[in-house]
């Protein structure tokens, strides 16, 4: 789900099982939510399943963001979420 | 982040000053460990050391050193967070680790750009492999000895899973969970830019490569076999770490280190931040080139003689105006003096607390237990003198561990404390600070030391020396009494020059010692070299200046003084016999003084007083302290120059080289008188 917080930031919660099945759907609705975004927070929090192809997507997200120069903060976090980006040693990317 | 060849220099400079600071912290850090245990903030000051200098030395791109210090800040972070305990011989490794260190950064900063040659590397390989061996915790603590416990190796596993592994029904991160059954995983991560952006992405394709460090006691083959199944859809490299760090030239190793520093920043951000934020917050001290400092009171003592100069002028013209607005200029001239000079001075306490570390290490090597005890670190002195007698004080306190402190078995087949000690102590005195080293030793031996010195030809058998004197036999070049040479001292080119470096200070040293019970090295030295207040007198036509902090009075040499004299060089004072010394005499002032009357100062030195005989007292002088000339070096008496308002010259007499000939003057009479007798 994507809720636009102002006119300039956007809200990410992606849905709870991030996975294969699953990313595809996710990536088409937020690559059309970041046309006008100036800032995106990602809320992890409601993330109950998420595989390597879900993780690669956050990768993907925040790669995007850099490019477009937009700043991402993770503003919730599960702690499926939380153990695949340490297992892939993610935290510091994100924290960038 | 990149610098200019300028800032580059600048940047290095400060890394090596800051750098130094560090690591003189982490050296104190672990001695207070191994002392008091691991207690307060101690094990976290000593890891904040080893992290901020790998940080900067990151920032500089110093490659060698982030290699190195990047174990050491490892191991402490284990030891911080409880996952092993600190014992004797991890200390001395940390020790050893912060000597490479020191060394490393003194290369850096000497060497702008290059890297360390093979030795330091091989040394830093050395120290890193212990430190390796603590951090696999293959060693563990047992009562102080290390234990091979366990044989884990390192491995880094580089993976790359291909487009088709989802499509597969496979997930990487599955494989990695599963490797954790094998070992520890001690880092990992993931290579991002191969999965790119969102617009570019395809979901459901695999973009997932990562690197992940393993400790494990699988070989290659056994790690292997977890990956059965996606065998022909990844590629697996392999890389002991152990080979890594005795190789540190493969390109694999730079960047698994790479790797290591970056997992290491966002573990320690949090607490690097908040450490180095008190840091600022903490100190209100101010790092500045000494350079700048010494260019800064250079021209405040060009000022004080320019000043003089106007003094002298205004003095000429009786202008009350004028002559109040100069001494105002004057008055505001001697604080900005004062204030300029007490930025160069530095507590001798720091200088002092590297003894603990030469303590600790000498005791160990002798197999001695010696307990050191510092009094009056927070005397000051300036900078300059305070890293000139470093080396000396080094000296002399070795000697004191190797000649002086008896071994256990021997202090307590004597009956003293099997603990020996050794005390350092500063204190100032009558415008010089006194540093005295005391032991509870042997002792001097005077007949071994006279023997000595007969047989190396440096005094006759038949010479008649007071204590005093042999003692001082020590200092001449080439003298050594130990039968055995070590490697600390003891070979017999040291304590000569330790005296010359000393005086040349314009200071001096003097021994007291009792046989079995101890020997105390007193180095009595000036406050400072530049700027200092002073007397100003004048004989015959030379204008003389006396250290104002030795000053005691000044008397006049009346008619009754000249005549209690009888012709000796000493007066009555108040019931006490005063030495004199005429300086006119004494530096053949040629001409005859214009009027009879004379004046003494009464000057104290090292606890001592004497008079000099001089003819017209002019007062109080600020002095800028010139260097006389090499020229004039062998001159006894003086120990500089200084400018006068006028433009004429003035010379500083050197009191201790004056007081020890008066002593010497009065000793030969004394004999003299015996002689006498004798002969009468």
């Amino acid at each position: 789900m994507i809720t636009i917080d102002t006119e300039s930031s956007i809200i990410i919660s992606p849905p709870e099982e991030l996975v294969i099945r699953t990313v595809e759907g996710f990536v088409k609705e937020v690559q059309a939510a970041l046309s006008d975004a100036k800032s995106i927070f990602l809320n992890l929090i409601g993330v109950i399943e998420i595989d390597s192809a879900g993780f690669q997507v956050l990768i993907a997200i925040k790669n995007e963001a850099t490019k477009r120069g937009i700043p991402l903060k993770i503003i919730g976090m599960s702690s499926e979420a939380d153990e695949i980006i340490a297992l892939y040693g993610a935290q510091s990317f994100f924290e960038n | 982040m990149f610098f200019s060849n300028d800032a580059l220099q600048e940047a290095i400079k400060e890394f090596r000053d800051e750098g130094l600071d560090l690591l003189s912290g982490m050296e104190e850090g672990l001695l207070a460990i191994q002392e008091f245990g691991m207690g307060g903030d101690r094990i976290n000051a000593v890891f904040r050391a080893a992290h901020t200098i790998k940080g900067s030395a990151g920032m500089l791109k110093l490659e060698h050193l982030v290699e190195f210090t990047h174990i050491a800040e490892n191991l402490l972070d284990e030891i911080r967070n409880n996952k092993l305990h600190i014992n004797e011989p991890m200390i001395d490794t940390f020790l050893r680790c912060k000597d490479h260190m020191q060394n490393l950064v003194l290369f850096y900063a000497d060497n702008l750009g290059k890297e360390p040659d093979d030795e330091i590397k091989a040394t830093s390989r050395s120290i890193m492999s212990i430190l390796k061996s603590y951090l696999d915790h293959t060693v563990v603590a047992n009562d102080g000895e290390a234990t091979l416990v366990k044989d884990k190796k390192g491995w880094k596993i580089h993976i790359v899973f291909n487009n088709d592994v989802y499509l597969l029904g496979m997930d990487p991160a599955n494989f990695l969970r599963y490797l954790m059954n094998l070992g520890e995983i001690t880092h990992s991560e993931c290579d991002t830019n191969r999965i790119g952006d969102l617009s570019n992405l395809n979901a459901v394709d695999c973009f997932i490569t990562c690197s992940i460090t393993l400790l494990t006691e699988k070989t290659e083959a056994e790690i292997l076999e977890v990956f059965e199944f996606v065998r022909d859809d990844i590629e697996i490299t392999f890389t002991s770490l152990s080979t890594e760090i005795q190789n540190p030239h493969e390109e694999s190793s730079s960047a698994v280190l790479d790797t290591f520093v970056e997992v290491d920043n966002t573990k320690e951000l949090g607490s690097a931040a908040a450490s180095n934020n008190s840091r600022i917050v903490g100190s209100s001290s101010l790092r500045v080139d000494s350079d700048k400092i010494d260019t800064l009171i250079n021209l405040i003592g060009e000022m004080v003689i320019a000043n003089a100069n106007v003094v002298q002028r205004a003095s000429i013209i009786q202008d009350g105006g004028l002559n109040e607005s100069v001494s105002a200029v004057s008055r505001m001239l001697e604080e900005i003096r004062e204030s300029a000079m007490k930025i160069r001075m530095v507590q001798i306490g720091e200088t002092f607390s590297k003894f603990k570390r030469i303590v600790h290490d000498v005791s160990k090597k002798l197999n001695k237990d010696v307990e050191l005890i510092i009094n009056g670190g927070e005397t000051e002195m300036d900078k300059t003198i305070v890293e000139k007698i470093s080396d000396p004080l080094v000296h002399i306190v070795r000697n004191a561990m190797d000649h002086g402190i008896e071994s256990i078995e021997e202090r307590a087949a004597n009956g003293k404390n099997p603990k020996g000690t050794l005390i350092l102590n500063a204190y100032h005195d009558a415008g010089t600070i006194a540093i005295e080293i005391i032991d509870d030793g042997k002792g001097l031996d005077e007949e071994r030391i006279f023997k000595k010195a007969v047989e190396r030809g440096i005094i006759d058998e038949n010479s008649k020396l007071t204590q005093k004197e042999i003692f001082n036999l020590i200092f001449e070049a080439g003298f050594s009494t130990v039968e055995t040479i070590t490697d600390l001292s003891g070979r017999g080119v040291g304590m000569d020059v330790v005296r010359r470096n000393i005086e040349s200070l314009r200071g001096n040293i003097d021994i007291k010692s009792t046989k079995g019970k101890g020997s105390t090295f007193t180095m009595r030295l000036p406050l400072t070299l530049a700027i200092i207040d002073g007397f100003l007198v004048k004989v015959g036509v030379t204008h003389f200046v006396i250290p104002l902090d030795m000053v005691v009075e000044c008397i006049e040499l009346s008619t009754r003084y000249r005549n209690e004299m009888h012709g000796n060089n000493y007066i009555n004072l108040r019931n006490s016999i005063l030495p004199l010394l005429k300086v006119r005499n004494h530096f053949e002032e040629a001409g005859e003084p214009k009027n009879l009357r004379e004046n003494i100062i009464v000057v104290r030195y090292a606890g001592m007083r004497f008079g000099l005989i001089v003819e017209e007292l002019h007062g109080e002088f600020q002095t800028v302290i010139k260097p006389l000339g090499k020229i004039f070096r062998e001159i006894r008496g003086i120990s500089g120059s200084t400018i006068l308002g006028s433009g004429e010259v003035a010379l500083i007499l050197d009191i201790p080289v004056l007081m020890n000939h008066v002593l010497a003057l009065q000793a030969h009479n004394e004999k003299g008188g015996a002689d006498d007798v004798r002969d009468d």
